[in-house]
């Protein structure tokens, strides 16, 4: 067998510093998933995206199981952002944006002229890279889409969603002397747990992930990554990350991008420990990107 | 629970938002809608009023230079031309041509069918060359403003006699002076070549041009040199501290200053300290720039901005001093967004007019101002006073001087589009 | 004249010798011994020569005018009892004797006295200053080249004064806006002598017609300035009705909805109506808009005045459009787009995003922008002098003619002026009232726009 050579922050062992990372050879390194779902949610066909004509992701079909974490991984400007954007329609917003191919979400092409764009973003909802929480209290910022989307009517069911939210998201203790404080005012870690509570409050069926964890330390990644765990359970999760150690941990299904093509898509105990691919390989050794 | 929502995204949100979402896009539309039909009335409205000034009515008669009234002595001296009655020459061929008795009851008339300026348009005939008395030349004299304004069809012809502008006696004359082809309309020279008088029809913006021209270029001369300075010295070499922090904030609040309080100033410490003539474009000019002032200030200051660091550690790491390093690197690069902004800071000074009537440049002033300290009226300040004459020839020609204001304006910013396309550079 | 060419030719010849010197000390052309470029050191010279000379030469002119004016003037007889303003008019004619043109109509023996006296004082004056103003650049000439050596930092002291030079750049900002307060102050306290300050604020009635002569009839004047306030106010009113709703959804549907290339055709085109002189406004306002609004009132029945504050309000509004649309405008682009991102990515739709997540936070920033253009509307003045009316009238009507603080300072100013009468000195008064009224608005805004910038950045 190759010997392959991850990092490990350990967090989880012993919550302890980034200078602890120890070398591990991935031998030892037992903890690896394996997709084990049949059920697909998503499944992508063909999808090109270009700026301006000028292409960034280029002809990637894909099956996105249903409560499993799907990890993408790949140098910066592979595409990665573009690909995760497409599967919500955040691109729409961009103008000079032209995709094509097809995404099926539940037998339903997300592209099909007749599908809602706001409705599909309440299915699918999205945490970005930077928390973008809205300048306004913590109960709004969690009690602004539902009160959108009618979810609740009477100020009681609004307190409950709240802390429901709030809870899942494991940032209730932590804040619930201070609902009424600007979501700005709480920390980068806290803000992020924020703008998920935000996002399950809606019950979305997916969650698009786009590096949540890159403006975070790493304790407050590994809350986040924990939570994440949880959430699998209902909500289908793909995730976007540089941090190799936290695909590892994190998923079940890995893919990589490069130059906006997708190398390769398997589990991530293959992806890890066996790829096919040379640049895959070389990509996961830090040789390259 | 989540499969409840998956199976409706081809169902629409309720139509509650859709409505909303829809009246709210409305909203926008319409109010761009508005603002850009405004737009296009105000110029259309403009246009269409002014554009008639361009062009003039005049009449054309044979004189005839007869020695016996203009200088029957045969001196030729000066006074005697001068003083000769050059009016009656215009109404004897006047009434030649329309056979009219001189002592028919409605002959006034019929001589102020023709300007009452005309006679110095003949009087300078015979000073250039005394030679022409005696002889009969073919000569097109400028008609009278209600002439001009029958032929362009603004006087309606179908209300009663004494409502009207022009008797019926006239009209009658002018279609048998249109049938003999003695009438003519030809582009409007005077306009560009006269300055303001109380004749519609021989008044023009020659001096208004001018006195503008003055005022704007007292302020370059003042406004530029000291907002580029003063620019420079607090984006470059200013220290934060309590000082400066108040020279930005004095500049910010002079550039929302209301602009006759400039006016008031310019009347109380120019005019009345200083006693600099009132009227006078150095005046006007004066209170322009310090009205252009802090717009200059703020432009060079984002200009300079827009200069990356780079370039000043370059040349300094190259041993040049700070200031050298600004003045022969930075204001170079600088420089086409310094003049974008003066200049559009120059044609809001050009539209001026509140400032320019406190400093009393709304004087009648039918004299071209030769000196930067004459008596001077300004492009604006002329338009303001010409819309108060009632009359339609004066209408037209406020329109018309909007019309060249205007094209002044849209030359200036073009220029400084031009510049910022030109030059733009992008760090 | 000449004292210029003078002293520039004193200047210029400062800096040949300062470039020349430094080269004749240095040994083989080795430039690197000197402090500074040789340049420099004629450029040290030069502002030697020319600065303090030229302030000598603008001082002495100040003071001898005053001098020169008053030495002319006792000379004509009886001067304690003419008034001031003929005292002006003495005088010019004294010059306009003294400069050989005298008209034939003024051959007053004490005039003549006085103008020959003018001439001989203006003489001396020339012949002086010259002398003075030269022989003190030659002074400096001579001193500071001697100061030339080596070591001497030239350069520094050059840029030092350029620095200095910059400084007092910038503090021209600051006397405008003292000069400003000053004579804005001074005239009204005038004023304030003559009618209580009390009844200038607190009246309910305008009318400063005086009569300037005893025995005329007719008005004794009344500077009540609610009246005049409350116009102001009603015309900023309507125009803000106008201004605020259209200005802020077209900086929306330009910023949020439109394509770029649609935005930046119609950006532009907006920012024209900002471009548009006022008087281009007023006439628009007197011409056509007037008789439209009043022949619209006609037609269902309701009596509107041509110069209504309707109008004037109208016109006015739809010049402020563009402040508002652009100030909005980048203040809503200021919001970042990960902001917006967050709210559609929970499935809120464009116009949800806007009224409840943007605007929201980009509230300070607008109301900043709101007050600015209220600012601007308040201090506008050829719309309402063209298109509103002169009559004092404490109405709430938008139908009706009211009058403003400017078009009353415009009345008040546009004609003879005399500064002893309070009908003249009201006018100043009027100009404290707004620019104080101004001065606050812009204050706030300006406090409040910048701090909103700083929470973004
Ligand atoms: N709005 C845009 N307009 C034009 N080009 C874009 C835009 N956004 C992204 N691109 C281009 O598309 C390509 C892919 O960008 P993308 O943001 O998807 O990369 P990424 O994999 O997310 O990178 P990173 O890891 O740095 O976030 C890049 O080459 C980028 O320059
Ligand atoms: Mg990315």
């Amino acid at each position: 067998m190759r010997q392959l050579y991850i990092l490990d922050t350990n967090l989880r062992r012993n919550g302890k510093h980034m200078a602890e990372e120890q070398i591990i050879p991935i031998s030892k390194f037992n903890k690896l998933k394996k997709s084990t779902s049949k059920k697909v949610t998503i499944s992508v066909q063909n999808i090109t995206v270009s700026y301006n004509g000028k292409i960034a992701v280029d002809n990637i079909s894909m099956n996105i199981n249903q409560n499993e974490v799907t990890a993408l991984i790949g140098p910066s400007g592979c595409g990665k952002s573009t690909f995760i954007r497409c599967l919500n329609r955040m691109n729409d917003v961009i103008e000079n944006c032209t995709i094509e191919g097809k995404i099926i979400l539940n037998g339903i092409n997300i592209y099909n002229p007749e599908v809602d764009i706001v409705k599909l973003r309440t299915n699918i909802g999205m945490v970005f890279q930077k928390p973008n929480p809205f300048p306004k209290s913590i109960y709004d910022n969690i009690i602004y889409a539902p009160k959108l989307h009618g979810l609740v009517s009477n100020k009681s069911e609004s307190d409950d969603l709240v802390e429901k939210s709030l809870t899942e998201a494991g940032l209730f203790n932590e804040v619930k002397d201070r609902l009424n404080d600007s979501g700005t005012s709480l920390s980068g870690g806290q803000q992020q747990r924020l703008c998920i509570a935000r996002a399950i409050a809606i019950n979305p069926s997916v969650i698009l992930m786009d590096e949540p964890c890159s403006a975070l330390d790493p304790i407050a990644s590994a809350i986040i990554e924990e939570l994440i765990d949880t959430l699998k359970k209902k909500i289908t999760i793909i995730i976007v990350t540089h941090n190799m150690q936290q695909a590892a941990r994190v998923s079940e299904k890995t893919a990589f991008f490069h130059l906006g093509k997708l190398i390769e898509f398997s589990d991530t105990s293959t992806i890890f420990t066996n790829p096919k691919q040379k640049r895959t390989l070389g990509y996961i050794t830090g040789r390259f990107g | 629970m989540s499969s409840i929502i998956n199976n409706d995204i081809l169902s629409p949100i309720s139509s509650k938002r859709t409505r909303k979402e829809k009246l709210f896009k409305i909203c926008g539309l319409s109010a761009i809608i508005f603002a850009l039909s405004m737009l296009i009335i105000l110029f259309i409205t403009i246009f269409s009023k002014g554009y008639s000034a361009f062009y003039q009515t005049r009449i054309k008669l044979n004189i005839n230079f007869n020695e016996e009234l203009i200088d029957p002595t045969g001196a030729r001296e000066i006074t005697t031309l001068n003083t000769a009655d050059y009016s009656k020459l215009i109404s004897q061929s006047l009434f030649k041509f329309l056979n009219i008795d001189k002592n028919h009851p409605k002959s006034s008339e019929i001589k102020s069918l023709i300007s009452y300026n005309s006679f110095l348009t003949l009087r300078d005939r015979v000073l250039n060359d005394p030679l022409i008395i005696g002889k009969t030349v073919k000569i097109n004299l400028i008609a009278s403003d209600d002439v001009d304004q029958m032929i362009k069809g603004n006087i309606s012809l179908n209300i009663s006699e004494e409502n009207r502008k022009i008797s019926d006696f006239q009209i009658e004359a002018i279609n048998k002076l249109k049938s003999d082809g003695a009438i003519l309309t030809v582009f409007n020279k005077t306009l560009f070549t006269k300055s303001d008088s109380r004749e519609p029809e021989v008044s023009g913006v020659l001096g208004a041009i001018i006195g503008s021209f003055y005022c704007l270029f007292v302020a370059v001369c003042i406004s530029v040199p000291i907002g580029v300075f003063a620019a420079i010295f607090l984006q470059e070499f200013a220290k934060k501290n309590k000082i400066t922090d108040f020279i930005e904030i004095n500049i910010n609040n002079l550039a929302a200053v209301p602009s006759i309080v400039f006016g008031l100033l310019g009347l109380s410490v120019f005019i009345n300290f200083f006693h600099l003539p009132r009227s006078s474009p150095i005046v006007g000019g004066l209170v322009l720039a310090l009205m252009s002032l802090p717009t200059i200030v703020i432009v060079t200051r984002a200009s300079l901005l827009a200069v990356p660091d780079t370039i000043r550690d370059g040349a300094i790491a190259l041993g040049a001093s700070k200031m050298q390093a600004i003045f022969n690197q930075v204001l170079p690069l600088a420089t086409p967004g310094i003049c974008t902004g003066v200049i559009i800071a120059l044609a809001r000074a050009l539209g001026e007019t509140a400032p320019l009537l406190m400093i009393g440049m709304i004087a009648f002033i039918p004299d071209t101002p030769i000196a930067i300290t004459d008596p001077a009226t300004a492009l604006p300040a002329q338009i303001f006073m010409w819309a108060d004459h009632p009359e339609r020839a004066f209408v037209e020609r406020t329109s018309a001087a909007i019309l060249i204001l205007l094209s002044f304006l849209i030359v200036m910013n073009a220029t400084a589009i031009y510049i910022r396309h030109k030059f733009e550079k992008k760090w | 004249m000449y004292v210029f060419l003078a002293i520039l030719l004193c200047a210029f010849y400062g800096f040949y010798i300062g470039k020349k010197k430094p080269l004749k000390l240095v040994q083989n052309k080795d430039l690197s011994k000197l402090n500074s470029n040789p340049k420099y050191y004629g450029y040290y010279i030069f502002l030697w020569c020319l600065i303090p000379a030229l302030i000598t030469f603008f001082t002495l002119n100040f003071f001898s005018n005053f001098l020169i004016k008053q030495i002319v003037l006792d000379l004509v007889p009886e001067i304690e009892t003419i008034s001031k303003t003929n005292i002006e008019f003495i005088y010019d004619q004294i010059k306009i004797m003294a400069s050989g043109n005298a008209d034939a109509f003024n051959t007053d023996e004490n005039l003549m006295l006085a103008s020959d006296k003018y001439k001989e004082l203006i003489f001396i004056y020339d012949a002086s200053v010259f002398l003075i103003c030269t022989c003190l650049s030659a002074i400096l000439l001579i001193f500071f080249q001697k100061k030339i050596s080596l070591e001497f930092p030239a350069r520094k002291k050059v840029e030092k004064f350029i620095k200095f030079f910059l400084l007092i750049c910038s503090i021209v900002a600051v006397l405008t806006t003292v000069g400003i307060v000053l004579s804005l102050f001074f005239e009204s306290l005038r004023f304030f002598k003559q009618i209580s300050f009390l009844d200038f604020i607190f009246g309910f009635h305008w009318s400063p017609q005086i009569a300037i002569r005893e025995d005329q009839v007719g008005s004794s004047g009344a500077f009540g300035s609610i009246p005049v306030l409350t116009g102001t106010f009603l015309i900023t009113f309507i125009a803000m009705i106008v201004a605020v709703p259209v200005g802020l959804f077209s900086a929306i549907y330009l910023s949020d909805y439109a394509h770029k290339k649609v935005r930046s055709t119609l950006k532009p085109l907006i920012e024209i109506l900002a471009g548009i002189p006022t008087v281009v406004y007023g006439f628009f306002a007197a011409l056509t808009v007037g008789p439209f609004i009043r022949m619209t009132g006609e037609s269902i029945g309701l009596n509107i005045v041509t110069e209504s504050a309707l109008c004037a309000g109208l016109v006015m509004g739809i010049m402020i459009i563009p402040f508002i649309s652009s100030l909005s405008d980048d203040i809503i682009l200021a919001v970042p787009q990960r902001i917006k991102d967050g709210s559609y990515a929970l499935g809120a739709t464009k116009s949800e995003t806007m009224k409840k997540v943007i605007l929201p936070a980009a509230l300070p920033g607008i109301v900043g922008s709101i007050l600015l253009a209220v600012s601007r509307a308040i201090g506008e003045t050829m719309i309402v002098v063209m298109a509103a009316g002169m009559s004092a009238r404490l109405t709430a009507n938008p139908f009706e003619a009211v009058t403003t603080v400017t078009v009353q300072i415009v009345t008040l100013l546009v004609g003879d002026q005399e500064f002893d009468n309070p009908k003249t000195l009201a006018a100043f008064a009027l100009g404290l009232e707004l620019f104080i009224l101004t001065l606050f608005l812009n204050l706030m805004a300006l406090k409040i726009v910048q701090k909103y910038r700083e929470k973004y950045e």
